[in-house]
């Protein structure tokens, strides 16, 4: 017996008992269903994340600009969407843009002249598109407030004990914010900030936070609110204050102060 | 001309199955990797059931899917079968059960061969594929089927010298 029949017949020992089993046709029809479920499964997620990928900046962008300051040109009440949900992106405060009377410029807060009003129009009187009583567009170094919030008044000037304090309350129903910008000799850190504000007091937050890259610190209020202090430069000192349900915005509002 | 449908396809299976899972063991070595690569293949064959001429035998078409998807896989796979490639035995055998340990180790010196070997000389030997179908099987040319049947041949008869000067081979 030569090698090939040698092999022919080991061949046929080899696969004597092998037999396809029964269910093959079945098994082979299964496979292709659940291969063909799988396609579909991975299609339509593949679909989905490409609608995805292409609605949510879309919705991003629209979302970024409904930050709900009060811009004159928003309406009578100067708002700008304070009912939808959510915050708004960080962004230039929309009433330099639209139109609106000019902000006062960040070199005007400090300056030398009497007491006034720090928004171009006086109050009670309301801005050119406002009714009276609103507190007109939120000061330019105001670069970020939380959405749903608006000024009731302009911000105010105050000066005491050889210190100019601008004070800024905007409110809504998501909450408050106040800052306080104080400008004047012996800021040496955020303590004398906190201490020479009218809502000084509160209990001292662990850790330790900073704004612009100065040390600063964060307080919580008797009210539940919190309050963070720093000092943006020699004789420049900030305080922002947030009522309770914006308390995990404190940092966000504070980055967003730019006097 | 109507098409070829799931009952049609069910029927092939049955009366063709065995035949092919015959054909799936030689070249693949094992059961288990058999059955597999056969399932793989019918399903190939099953996507396309429906545009097969009805008056032709699908059975050819099946048998190329079923080789070209081992020769691929024994790629992919050829560093583990070499792990766990049984060997020959060293010693010689007892010539009364000779001849049957001589057919064992064949069937291993088959399996280490490479996959387009073994798959020349299953179709040629198994299937008694002239070398003109082989080669169509295969998508090569004649004479390729005739040196790589040769060469595997000759291997085998190398690696088995000593065990067929015995059978008188």
């Amino acid at each position: 017996m030569d090698l090939e029949d040698e092999l022919r017949a080991a061949m046929v020992e080899h696969v004597a008992d092998a037999s396809a089993p029964a269910t093959l046709a079945g098994d082979v029809r299964g496979r292709y269903r659940r291969r063909v479920a799988r396609i579909r499964v991975a299609l339509g997620v593949g679909a989905a994340a490409v609608v995805a990928v292409a609605i949510i900046p879309g919705y991003q962008s629209f979302r970024a600009g409904q930050v709900s300051t009060p811009a004159a040109s928003d309406g009578p009440a100067g708002r700008g969407g304070p009912d939808e949900p959510g915050r708004a992106m960080p962004q230039p405060v929309p009433s330099r843009t639209s139109g609106a009377p000019a902000p006062v410029p960040s070199r005007d807060i400090g300056g030398t002249e009497s007491p006034r009003p720090l928004l171009s129009h006086p109050p009670g009187q309301g801005g050119p598109d406002g009714p009276s009583g609103d507190g007109g567009p939120a000061p330019g170094w105001m670069t970020y407030l939380p959405s749903g919030l608006r000024a009731l008044r302009p911000c105010a000037e105050l000066e005491k004990g050889g210190r100019r304090t601008t004070n800024c309350r905007w409110s809504g129903t998501n909450g408050w914010v106040e800052v306080h910008i104080t400008r004047g000799s012996g800021l040496a850190g955020p303590g004398d900030v906190i201490d020479g504000a009218p809502t000084a007091g509160g209990t001292p937050v662990a850790g330790k936070d900073r704004v612009h890259g100065h040390p600063a610190v964060t307080t919580d209020r008797p009210d539940r609110g919190r309050q963070i202090a720093w000092v943006e430069r020699p004789g420049v000192g900030i305080l922002v204050l947030v009522g309770p349900a914006l308390r995990d915005e404190l940092l966000t509002v504070a980055e967003g102060v730019r006097p | 001309m109507g098409r070829r449908d799931d009952q049609s396809f069910v029927e092939f299976v049955a009366e063709r199955g065995t035949a092919l899972m015959r054909t799936a063991v030689l070249m693949c070595g094992s059961r288990q990797d058999a059955e597999d690569v056969l399932q793989t293949a019918l399903e190939k064959a099953y996507r396309h059931w429906g545009r097969l001429d009805p008056e032709s035998d699908p059975e050819p078409y099946v048998r190329r899917i079923l080789v070209n998807l081992m020769i691929s896989r024994a790629r992919r796979w050829k560093v583990l079968r070499e792990i766990h490639m049984a060997r020959p035995p060293e010693v010689p055998a007892d010539p009364e059960n000779h001849a049957l340990e001589l057919r064992g180790a064949l069937m291993d010196e088959l399996r280490r061969l490479g996959p387009r070997q073994r798959a020349v000389l299953v179709l040629r030997y198994w299937e008694d594929l002239s070398e003109m179908e082989t080669a169509e099987m295969l998508g090569c040319s004649v004479g390729t089927v005739k040196s790589q049947a040769s060469r595997g041949l000759a291997r085998l008869r190398q690696r088995l010298g000593g065990s067929l000067t015995l059978m008188g081979g």
